[in-house]
């Protein structure tokens, strides 16, 4: 690995000693100002070389741990009626086309229902992840759901859901 | 010039030539369906005894009266049977027409059981009564006795109430079951039977047939059922196999030689892909459906035997809105394609099968709607992950096995809670390894990639009742032998309730302790050896790191690890939790130490070791922790030689290459990593890799 470095760190300093001895070219010319001259007349390219360095020479705060998430404090209603039983999923994975929601349950942080009392939980979201769906369903036949929607640029990380 | 008399009559022979030519075609193979002559004017039937799905194959065999007592013939392709209104043998060819056949010593009476020899080529057929009995005519018409009736025994020595019979495919022997559900093993040669013993169901079996693998199916008239029966059991009994056709009138005939699935030709049935304790593979006797406008969602798939979890098909008819909970209402929906009958099973119990009572939804009638049911989950149901399976199919009162002409199963993983439990689902964290520890790896981060999804079980109050475990191996570019555990920090194993703990591997439940012994904190040891879970190719020195290396095998693990005392979800560890790898017992692990084993563990940057790692491996080669400022598995530049990487529920993460450092394939590592985590926080995602050194 270290010849490797050495050679590119050769190669970098090379290329800027002579770019630095072609300093008297014409520019105007067009020509490169580190090319050399080329047996069979083609003008030859210039290779940029940029240095490569690996994740073993990277330099990383000891206490940091390498890892990136949101963390979002979310409070639930509470039962918006007595007699009737409710159940909130928020989930990450939705869909909305002509304002019909199809959400993927598989992608739920929190599944769970409406109480008396609001409810208070915190969520650790990928960075990926930055919008959210809360979707509120009447435990009835023939269901339909109030959908409510967070997302991190207007809510940040703090979401009273609101029906 | 031909006069036109003498063009007539070549004519006439032409066309007599080649009539004879077309009735003489027997079938192009031994076909894996079977054949089922049914009515009063013979009807011939093509079934496919794997969903019991059936097609009219001809209603116009040429005669005005029943076949009957039908057999192939594998020696020469035809079917025989015995036609009424000749009162003979007839043959069968490919156009489906009867040709009658002389035979010398015609008993003079018509038979309903008969079928062809698989050792020879000749047709058996019985009456019961003193007068008649076991016949055999010969088919091969090099034989002397060619068309000539022996009369092997009669039917008074051997009296059974029977109404078909069927050869085996390699004992030469001939099977029946007769109206009380008594088996039967007749040899033909001398005429002599034994019973076998009762299978358990009763009525008249008109058609039974082999399958190559010596599976007896006998076919009850009264409601189309047809059943297995497996000859090699001690007690022989019939188990439902599939809903077939009923009619008062039945004669079966099959070409033994055939498998019953022919994958030669586009898959027609669709399968679940629960774990196959649940019934689901064919071997199995699993759900299967033959395909039709008949179905779950928008679409159906099919297969010829079942994909088993963790391989799974796309299911699209069913929703769990909320989860199953135990005692109360939940919400699912559905979304019904044409017409039928849904029942959802789910294993209650979580024994790895769906009982009768186990039932979810029970003949609920749909057609072409989406709906949302309420469905009441048993008190009784264990909380956790379980399977549940949906049919949906234009027969009512079927059972959670077995094949249907149409319609189509779906099988679900879902998650049964108690009301008021809440549940949190952290977010999916890819965990790599480099396994070189305490020397520095070439960090393509490969050695071990795991796919680690994880929930909670909250009760009313926010403690942590249940937290389980799903994961999956993405990746083993690694030559040592590495273990793979998860500790819960702070978390004692005295507090697990070990009674409920639930361990699988690719669905399959494990005898093995996943709860790992004499630590100080809670360890669950998913395995001791991940190459014990892949099978490496000749070509391939390792799991899914190469190119050309996709390995067809899978390893996934579920555990559920439910606790005596609930935890104050405050005092709990937050996901990833703590999982490492570790060194197997009696491996080589490097040149830096022989054999270390259990005691050499490789964790995420900062997290602390288990009470059985080997303490005196700090320090060695690149290794720079200190123990007493809370500094693990770093090297001196505070590099790792773990990440957990949080993609989200969406975006999966890919690995790098072989030999390919992270940093290569995904250059922003380098700005996050010197940022603190501050900028480049989607370094990881497949919109800011190099996709050419990607696995």
């Amino acid at each position: 690995m270290k010849a490797y470095l050495y050679t590119i760190i050769y190669l970098t300093v090379l290329s800027l000693l002579i770019g630095c001895g072609a300093g008297e070219e014409d520019e105007s010319n067009g020509a490169p100002s580190n090319s050399a001259p080329s047996n069979n007349g083609t003008t030859p390219t210039t290779v940029p070389v940029e240095e490569i360095i690996t994740t073993g020479e990277l330099v990383s705060d000891p206490n940091f741990n390498l890892s990136a998430s949101i963390e979002l404090t979310v409070t639930l209603p509470s039962l918006p009626s007595a007699s009737t039983d409710y159940f909130i999923n928020i989930c990450t994975s939705f869909t909305n086309e002509n304002n019909v929601i199809q959400v993927n349950y598989q992608s739920c942080k929190l599944r769970t229902t409406l109480t008396s009392q609001t409810q208070q939980f915190t969520l650790s979201l990928s960075t990926t992840e930055t919008q959210l769906v809360a979707q509120v369903w009447p435990i009835e036949n023939g269901a339909q759901p109030v959908n409510v929607f967070w997302n991190i640029r207007e809510s940040g990380d703090n979401w009273q859901v609101t029906l | 010039m031909l006069s036109f008399t003498k063009i007539q009559q070549y004519l006439f022979i032409g066309l007599f030539l080649f009539q004879c030519s077309l009735l003489a075609a027997p079938f192009e193979s031994c076909p894996s369906k079977a054949f089922l002559m049914q009515q009063q004017v013979a009807q011939l039937y093509g079934v496919n005894l794997v969903t019991g799905e059936y097609n009219l194959l001809s209603d116009d065999l040429g005669t005005t009266d029943k076949i009957n007592a039908v057999g192939f013939n594998f020696h020469d392709n035809f079917i025989y049977g015995w036609g009424y209104e000749w009162g003979t043998l007839v043959q069968i060819g490919s156009d489906y027409q009867a040709t009658p056949l002389t035979l010398t010593n015609n008993p003079g009476i018509n038979f309903f059981v008969g079928d062809v020899a698989l050792n020879e080529n000749s047709y058996y057929f019985y009456k019961k009564g003193a007068s008649y009995g076991l016949y055999k005519v010969s088919l091969d018409e090099q034989s002397s006795d060619y068309l000539d009736v022996i009369n092997i025994i009669d039917g008074s020595s051997l009296s059974l109430t029977i109404y078909d019979l069927a050869f085996h495919p390699s004992n030469n022997l001939a099977y029946t079951v007769d109206k009380n559900g008594e088996l039967y093993q007749i040899n033909a040669t001398t005429g002599e039977s034994s019973a076998l013993g009762n299978v358990g169901e009763s009525g008249t079996f008109g058609a039974v047939y082999f399958d190559i693998d010596g599976n007896f199916y006998i076919s009850r008239n009264s409601d189309g059922y047809v059943f297995i029966i497996n000859l090699s059991d001690e007690t022989p009994s019939a188990q439902f196999f599939a809903y077939g056709p009923s009619a008062s009138q039945n004669d079966g005939a099959r070409c033994a030689f055939a498998p019953v699935v022919d994958e030669s030709m586009p898959a027609t049935t669709d399968y679940g892909d629960a774990p196959d304790s649940y019934g689901t593979t064919l071997f199995s006797n699993g759900a299967r459906h033959g395909l039709s406008d008949i179905y779950l969602g928008d679409t159906i798939t099919a297969e010829h035997n079942a994909n088993i979890y963790p391989n799974t098909d796309q299911d699209d008819g069913i929703v769990f809105i909320t989860p199953l909970l135990a005692g109360s209402d939940s919400l699912i929906q559905v979304q019904a394609t044409g017409a039928g009958y849904l029942n959802i099973w789910g294993d209650w119990n979580r024994d790895g099968e769906f009982s009768e009572d186990e039932k979810l939804l029970s003949d609920k009638y749909m057609s072409n709607t989406t709906e949302v049911f309420l469905v009441n989950t048993p008190l009784s149901a264990l909380n956790g992950f379980t399977w549940t399976r949906a049919r949906f199919t234009s027969i009512p009162a079927i059972v959670a096995s077995g094949g249907v002409a149409d319609g189509e199963v779906e099988d679900y993983r879902v998650i049964v809670n108690n009301p008021g439990n809440s549940q949190i689902q952290d977010t999916p964290h890819y965990l790599a390894f480099e396994d070189r520890w305490p020397e520095q790896g070439d960090y393509d981060m490969n050695d071990v990639v795991i796919l680690q999804n994880s929930s909670l079980l909250l009760t009313e109050s926010f403690e942590v009742k249940q937290i389980e475990f799903h994961g999956e191996l993405k990746a083993m570019g690694a030559a040592y032998h590495n273990g793979f555990a998860i500790q819960l920090d702070n978390i004692s194993p005295s507090n697990v309730d070990s009674n409920l703990v639930r361990f699988e591997i690719n669905g399959v439940l494990q005898d093995t302790n996943v709860i790992e012994a004499d630590t100080e904190f809670l360890v669950i040891k998913i395995t001791e050896d991940l190459r014990d879970h892949v099978q490496l190719t000749a070509e391939c020195d390792y799991y899914k790191s190469e190119q050309n290396c996709g390995n067809g095998s899978q390893m996934t693990f579920n555990v559920t690890v439910p606790f005596i005392t609930p935890i104050a979800l405050a005092n709990f560890p937050e996901a990833p939790y703590n999982p490492f790898v570790f060194a197997q017992d009696g491996t080589y692990h490097g040149d830096l130490f022989f054999h270390p084993g259990r005691g050499l563990e490789i964790h995420l940057k900062n997290k602390m070791p288990t009470s059985k790692a080997d303490l005196s491996l700090f320090g060695i080669a690149d290794d720079a922790t200190q123990i007493s400022n809370g500094y693990y598995y770093q090297t001196s530049s505070g590099m790792p030689w773990a990440l957990a990487i949080s993609a989200g529920s969406e975006e999966e993460w890919k690995h790098p290459l072989e030999m390919v450092d992270i940093i290569h394939a995904y250059p922003d590592f380098q700005n996050f990593v010197e940022s603190n985590g501050n900028t480049a926080t989607l370094w990881f995602s497949q919109s800011n890799a190099i996709s050419s050194k990607l696995y």
